[in-house]
């Protein structure tokens, strides 16, 4: 019988019992679990599909420097303010700083703030200097190597771009970050930033497409880094006309012309057309990949639906509601009488005001407007205006970055610093007569640089414009003399413009986290 | 199949023996000893003494019983024939004959050498609180739990030695019957709970190891007791209200629409504002006396909380069973709140042979609760109704509701009666913990145990937002209703293998092995479907919305995905005489969550002690009962660190070519493949004291513990596209005190207990991060704690205000910002760029302006006893500690746009009216500097709080076929709470006792005082 073993044999079977439930679960793999949910850095970058899906990730940090420009750039320069919302001022200290000039070292990180522009243009950087770094140690075909190379040097090209202009020199990161040290780098000079930007797009002219069929797709090409070379050669400190030059006459030979109606250029039944050189895309629908400009721009209202034509709410004190970016007075004004370009980019909504807000009862062109006795009324922005709408905050618009007109009226500016007036005419002319007005006899700094406000009007071109013009700080003292006036919420600190104020600050947290880097001045 | 193999070697009988019988009775008090082990020297044999210490056994004339009970002294009797044989068994001490669990086991309270506290259900049982967390309130000394809401069925929050981490938690390790499961401990009923050890240094703990550098706390559930048979029977139901102490004290109609109308009255003065006064508030006068709306209250009600249990148990010598079935509700104390619970749970232990015993406990308990989502943040439901106009009705005089306010510059809101009561949130949760066990006896002393635990958990949770409460600050109803539907479901389950040998060899020298296997896994799983842009309120589910959609819900990580854990443990204790102890533990531990560099971590401890008490010296003075002196020293590790940290995920970044989505990658982080577990070391030296016969216990224990490795996102420069990179860098220091007394003043009739314990938690911050770069307070607001080098954790950051700048002499002389004027806000110039003051303020201005860490904790227990009446009080209380009341940024906001603090009625509003001097003037722009983080926000959090009172009554029943006994009593919880924090709940924490984040309050969920009345019933 079993139960007379002895104590000897029942130690045995023990033994062999413990034997038996330790194997049973001790497998090697018990401890190799990884996200079924997601790739792993581990396994990623294997083929030209997941370098091209990289790519694209690149991208969409465009979209946060569309977004941002808007607070950063329109708002900053001359053509735009915003309606005050006198139950909310949570934003007072970043969105509005911003155009107000008391903007300070903090106000990207204020949790109202449209968010850290130098954060996101690195964010863009890394994800290109990964890219890059492991393409040169990849087996990828040439053509792919080219394809990608090609579309990520124009990326980091354009974020340090934009970095440089709004911060001035910062640190070049041009490899990828993979352990703590690597990302602890002092500023580096502007000269140094143009000079990678010069490098990267030299790099990259060679390697990208010259546009032949529109629409195009919405990828980088050769017309977009040459016009972005134009730029960086005409913003640097040391300027280069002459290689600015021959990189627009370039874009002037490559398949692009002015659409006949400029407000056609905005449809979002014709992105990518044959005007544009470069565009941030977006696509309404429910794969989060829409625009809602429009929603941030028209009044706060409790009607939308009069505007949009459907009920959404954008009456409430945050960034993602209406009132922002709203044309001056002085705007509407300097439009030339019979400029289309006027009922193109601007309307009026008229109605009820009670506590800020608009009940719209009627929304009006700018051209001869004369205020309804007993009504209030707010300017907005029309470019983007495009209905119908499904869903609140989702539209289909894209953000034009470069267009045609933009780069024939950068020739003309060029050109005038040149000294070529009779040449820059040309050009300045051929974006005249789109807008219904008679060419002009000459060609001046001040007349180009009146074409450029209104042709590239709320497009996030103003505040960099009047800055390489060295424009700004007059034209913006000017802009807080008259607000002022209008305004008694305007404090007596705001709109004190200096040389200062032609940059932004490096926000404060990494000051704080980096102590290789130096602030800028007068913050 | 293993199991059905053993089975058959248990042996069936014995032959050619004769049977004895025989008690075993306590030297002392002559009571009979429950549970005496009786074995027979050399054999297999053996049994345990009933309820009434009673044994009966077989073995042959000439053999030798052995007679062991823990905390006893070993005794060894010859079978002489079959008198019976009654053994005086001699405790080894008198008072520390209790039987405390700890890891993988039981020791007696006086071979202990770790630091644990430990506490009895019984001696908590009858307060009326849903969760076992609530009742050890100031029970337990080093352990600081806080009740931080009270929302129906939220955890309480624990803190062990002031444990702190930055982002793997603080809260300890729940062990419930062996099994660290993931169910908290809000899903057990206090009913079906036995005991709670508290494992506080590493040596008592290490033996969960990577998990364990946050305490353990060891739940242990009620088993039946041999020749105990029992029917019990235990109900209470009590009202829950809210104390009107600390709700915020705002403008009454009249003050506030005089406040708006001088708000108007300034901005035409000052702004050019030519709107004029708008109607409403032309007439202050006329709202005098009445009362409008109190926003707070209308939110609140009396609720009803009741508990129903019924437990019975039943011991015999083969099968120990014991069944509690327990129904928990309570409803909240804001509306349209509730939590109920039903538990059934049921503890076998089969003893099949004297080799083998079997056992399985088995909980299934449902979880129903309907909470409206986030009424514990700030600017949610409860803040935004009382920052609403006064004086407006939140009722129309027909008893119709209005949907809506939009009061003359003020945001458009939703009327927060109908948001409250009409949000659907309706969570439901199936649970099951179960643990099953094998225990073979080998060979006498030798035991090998096996168990297999599984802990699953399937949750389903349904929301709707009719249009009528769609909406919030800002957006006003109607608007199309919203609805989801959400599951998601967990499983763990713990295999556990452990040899464990007892000996005593040459008569004092006691030894206890323990070698063990372990592996346990989980796996988290989840899915929800969004439903927008419904027709109407009349279908509250998903499938009457217009939208659908549906994903993964990757937010919250330890919601999906899965970890595992392959571990080898390892104890050794050896004693001499109990007189001096050592111990030696060790676990090495496998974890799937860490990098390849760095996949396995040991972690052993030491402990030694020393029973002085029992030496020659200390034998004969005699007002000392038992010394003991311990000392430890060990190692544990956090993991809590999510599943896959070490690896850098690649996240869905998908853009538009062509008109078409486009499929995008990117790199959610940068990878860190030397990733691994927090290393807390720690020393305790402590002391056990008992005197005048145990009428006096003392406990002190001094511990030093450094926690190295801190895994965190360190903050690197955003240039590297990234803002952190998870790392193990850092490292905190903590050391205290920690003090338990228990004293029984009166004994006799009239008896009188005095339980107290009070602990000193310090901590310092040694490394942070690359640069030592601090963690928090970047922000001017909702940022507001900073964690920096040579300073405690978590301290309030901002700035110091100083009041107004009362005339413009004194603001052109003054250091000011950009925004500032006469009659703003006025703050100290701490420094500049350059670390001195620099005539400025900014950003460089900011400092330390308060500390959330407690200069000490304590509780005090006081129990008295006469005849059939008894009554306890527990208080407990924290001192020294700062906290911020976070709702200061909306009720001392200017623009006119909330209601505000009575206070506020004397601003600064001219040079010729500049107010108190406190309270800044309403002009737009100016008012932020204002309600930013400053030092206005902060407050002493110095409390003393009654948890509790009971008074109980047992009414003298004659032993009935019906009844064996009776008790009914009375209780109070929260009764009473002493404090100068104006806020309502000193406790509260958003982050709750998390170190980083702790001491902000943003008036959440209030907590009721329960006033219930209850009995308990023996059968």
């Amino acid at each position: 019988m079993l139960y007379l073993l002895s104590n000897h044999k029942m130690k045995k079977l023990s033994y062999i019992l413990i034997a038996v439930l330790s194997l049973a679960s001790c497998k090697k793999d018990t401890l190799d679990l990884v996200p079924q949910t997601t790739l792993s850095s581990a396994t990623f970058f294997k083929n030209a599909a997941e370098y091209n899906q990289a790519l694209v990730g690149a991208y969409t940090n465009l979209r946060g420097i569309a977004f941002m420009g808007i607070y950063m750039d329109e708002m900053r320069s001359d053509n735009t303010f915003f309606t005050i919302y006198s139950a909310d001022r949570g934003t007072s200290t970043s969105a509005e700083a911003y155009t107000e000039f008391i903007d300070n070292n903090i106000s990207s990180q204020e949790p109202n703030s449209p968010g850290n522009r130098y954060g996101n243009d690195y964010s863009g950087i890394a994800t290109v200097n990964t890219i890059l770094t492991r393409l040169s140690k990849s087996d990828l075909a040439q053509a792919d190597k080219d394809q990608i190379s090609g579309e990520a040097l124009f990326l980091r090209a354009f974020y340090y771009y934009d970095l440089v202009q709004h911060y001035g020199g910062v640190p070049l990161q041009v490899e990828e970050v993979t352990d703590i040290s690597g990302a602890f780098l002092p500023r580096n000079s502007a000269d140094d930033v143009y000079n990678q930007i010069v490098k990267d797009l030299t790099a990259a002219i060679p390697l990208l497409p010259v546009v032949k069929t529109f629409p195009q797709t919405g990828r980088a090409t050769q017309g977009a880094a040459k016009v972005l070379l134009a730029y960086t050669y005409m913003a640097k400190p040391t300027k280069e006309y002459d290689k600015a030059e021959a990189a627009l006459l370039d874009v002037t030979k490559m398949n692009y012309s002015l659409l006949p109606d400029y407000a056609s250029v905005f449809d979002p039944n014709n992105k990518n057309n044959q005007e544009s050189i470069f565009e941030v895309q977006y696509k309404i629908g429910n794969d989060g990949q829409q625009s809602d400009f429009i929603w941030r721009f028209i009044p706060k209202t409790t009607n939308t639906e009069f505007i949009l034509g459907l009920h959404g709410t954008n009456a409430r004190g945050s960034l993602s509601s209406g009132g922002w970016n709203v044309p001056t007075q002085e705007m509407v004004d300097s439009y030339e009488p019979g400029d289309l370009r006027l009922p193109a980019s601007i309307a009026v909504a008229e109605g009820t005001v009670a506590s800020e807000v608009l009940t719209t009862t009627a929304v009006k062109s700018p051209v001869g407007y004369k205020p309804t006795p007993g009504l209030g009324y707010y300017y907005f922005i029309k470019k983007y205006l495009h209905p119908p709408y499904q869903v609140e905050y989702n539209t289909n618009d894209n953000w034009p970055v470069f267009r045609y007109s933009g780069a024939l009226l950068l020739l003309a500016e060029c050109l005038v610093d040149e000294g070529k007036t009779g040449d820059a005419l040309l050009y300045l002319n051929q974006v005249r007569k789109r807008a219904g007005l008679a060419g002009l006899a000459q060609a001046t700094k001040q007349n180009v640089a009146d074409e450029m406000r209104h042709e590239l009007a709320f497009e996030n071109h103003r505040w960099t414009d009047l800055v390489r013009n060295n424009m700004a700080i007059d034209v913006l003292n000017a802009k807080g003399v008259r607000l002022k006036a209008l305004y008694g919420f305007l404090l007596p600190s705001t709109f004190n413009v200096t040389q200062n104020r032609l940059i932004y600050a490096i926000p404060f947290r990494e000051l704080q986290i980096n102590n290789k880097l130096t602030q800028n001045p007068g913050y | 199949m293993l199991i059905l193999g053993l089975l058959m070697y248990i042996p069936l009988r014995s032959q050619g023996q004769v049977a004895v019988t025989g008690s075993v009775k306590d030297s002392v008090n002559s009571q009979p000893v429950i549970g005496v082990s009786v074995s027979l020297k050399g054999t297999t044999t053996g049994t345990q003494t009933d309820v009434n210490g009673k044994f009966k056994i077989s073995g042959p004339v000439g053999g030798v019983l052995i007679f062991r009970y823990i905390g006893y002294k070993e005794q060894q009797v010859t079978i002489q024939n079959t008198a019976p044989i009654n053994v005086l068994l001699g405790s080894l001490s008198q008072n520390l004959r209790e039987v405390v669990v700890v890891s993988y086991g039981t020791q007696s309270k006086r071979e202990i050498t770790g630091a644990i506290s430990s506490i009895n259900a019984t001696e908590v049982k009858d307060m009326p609180v849903p969760n076992i967390g609530q009742k050890l309130q100031g029970k337990l000394a080093g352990v600081q739990i806080n009740q931080n809401s009270g929302t129906p069925g939220a955890e309480m929050t624990f803190r062990i030695r002031g444990a702190a981490s930055i982002n793997a938690g603080n809260n300890p390790l729940i062990v419930i019957d062996g099994f660290p499961s993931e169910s908290g401990l809000q899903t057990l009923s206090p009913d079906e709970i036995e005991s709670i050890s508290v494992l506080k240094d590493a040596s008592a703990s290490s033996l969960y190891g990577s998990r364990a550098a946050n305490g353990v706390v060891l739940v242990t559930t009620k088993q039946a007791k041999n020749g105990v048979k029992s029917l019990d029977f235990s109900a209470y139901t009590g009202v829950q209200s809210v104390p009107d102490r600390g709700k915020p004290d705002l403008m009454n109609p009249e003050e506030f629409a005089t406040y708006k109308k001088e708000y108007y009255e300034d901005a035409a003065k000052y702004e050019n504002y030519t709107g004029g006064v708008p109607a409403i508030y032309q007439n202050p006068s006329q709202y005098a006396g009445t009362k409008g709306t109190n926003w707070f209250d209308i939110l609140l009600r009396n609720a009803l909380t009741q508990n129903y249990n019924l437990a019975f148990s039943s011991g015999t010598k083969d099968l120990k069973s014991v069944v509690n079935l327990n129904y928990n509700k309570q409803d909240g104390v804001m509306l349209n709140s509730y939590d109920e619970r039903f538990n059934a749970r049921m503890n076998n232990v089969y003893t099949a042979s004297d080799r083998l015993t079997l056992g399985a406990n088995l909980e299934v308990s449902y979880g129903n609760n309907q909470v409206v989502p986030g009424l514990d943040n700030g600017r949610n439901i409860i803040e935004n109704a009382f920052l609403m106009d006064p004086t407006v009705n939140y009722k129309n005089p027909d008893g119709t509701y209005p949907l809506s306010f939009s009061q003359p510059g003020m945001f458009p809101n939703p009327n927060y009666y109908l948001v409250l009561t009409q949000i659907v949130n309706k969570t439901k949760a199936g649970r099951v913990i179960a643990n099953g066990f094998a225990e073979l006896k080998i060979i006498d002393g030798l035991k090998l145990k096996t168990t297999i635990n599984v802990n699953t958990n399937n949750t389903t949770n349904r929301q709707f937002t009719p249009s009528t409460a769609q909406g919030g600050l800002g957006s006003a109803p109607p608007q199309p209703a919203t609805g989801s539907y959400s599951n998601s479901s967990f499983t763990t389950w713990l295999s556990e293998n452990t040899l464990n040998y007892q000996k005593t060899l040459w008569g004092k020298h006691n030894f206890d092995v323990l070698a063990g296997y372990t592996v346990q896994k989980y796996s988290g799983e989840n899915s929800y479907i969004d439903a927008s842009q419904f027709p109407d309120d009349n279908i509250q589910w998903i499938n009457a919305a217009t939208t659908r959609i549906g994903n993964i819900d990757l937010s919250q990580p330890a919601n999906f995905g899965q970890w595992s854990l392959l571990s080898y443990i390892g104890r050794f204790n050896y004693n001499y005489d109990s007189k001096y102890l050592v111990s030696f533990a060790f676990r090495r531990d496998g974890s799937s969550k860490f990098g390849d560099n760095n996949k396995y971590g040991n972690f052993p401890s030491v402990s030694v002690g020393w029973v002085a008490s029992d030496e020659a010296f200390l034998k004969n003075v005699k007002p000392i009962s038992f010394l003991k002196l311990r000392g430890s020293y060990g190692k544990v590790g956090n993991n809590n660190i999510g599943f896959y940290t070490y690896l850098a995920s690649v996240n869905t970044s998908n853009y538009v070519f062509g008109d078409q989505v486009t499929p995008g990658k990117t790199l959610s982080g940068i990878g860190n493949n030397s990733l691994t577990w927090e290393t807390t070391t720690s020393y305790d030296i402590g002391l056990d004291l008992a005197l005048f016969n145990n009428r006096v216990t003392f406990t002190y224990d001094y511990y030093w513990k450094k926690t190295d490795g801190l895994l965190y996102g360190i903050d690197i420069p955003i240039q590297s596209g990234f803002s952190t990179i998870t790392s193990n860098v850092g490292r905190f220091d903590f050391w205290g005190h920690e003090f338990t007394i228990g004293t029984k003043n009166l004994v006799g009739d009239f008896k009188w207990n005095t339980n107290f314990n009070i602990s000193f938690d310090r901590n310092i911050v040694k490394k942070l991060g690359t640069n030592d770069a601090p963690i928090g307070g970047y922000n001017e607001y909702w940022d507001d704690n900073r964690t920096a080098v040579g300073h405690p954790i978590g301290l309030f950051y901002g700035y110091i205000n100083t009041g107004v700048y009362m005339t413009q002499q004194q603001f052109d002389n003054q250091p000011h910002d950009a925004t500032a004027m006469v009659g703003t806000a006025r703050f100290k110039d701490v420094s500049g760029p350059n670390g001195v003051p620099d005539g400025k303020i900014d950003s460089y201005d900011r400092t330390y302006i308060g500390n959330p860490n407690p200069t000490f904790v304590y509780g005090i227990t006081n129990s008295f006893s006469y005849k059939n009446f008894d009554l306890s009080i527990v208080a407990a209380g924290s001192v020294g500690n700062d906290i911020a009341d976070d709702s200061f940024q909306s009720t001392e906001n200017l623009d006119g746009v909330f209601n505000v603090r009575k206070g506020v009625a004397n601003r600064w509003r001219s040079e010729e009216d500049p107010g108190d001097g406190i309270y800044p003037r309403t002009r737009s722009g100016t008012t932020a500097d204002f309600r930013n983080f400053t030092s206005r926000q902060v407050f002493k959090a110095t409390y003393i709080a009654i948890k509790n009172i009971t008074l109980g009554y047992t009414i003298p029943v004659k032993k009935t076929q019906y009844f064996k006994s009776f008790r009914a009593y009375l209780s109070a919880q929260n009764a009473f709470i002493f404090t100068k924090y104006p806020g309502l709940n000193p406790e509260a924490g958003l982050a709750g006792l998390n170190g980083l984040n702790q001491g902000r309050d943003f008036t959440g969920y209030p907590i009721p005082r329960v006033l219930s009345a209850g009995v308990n019933v023996g059968f």
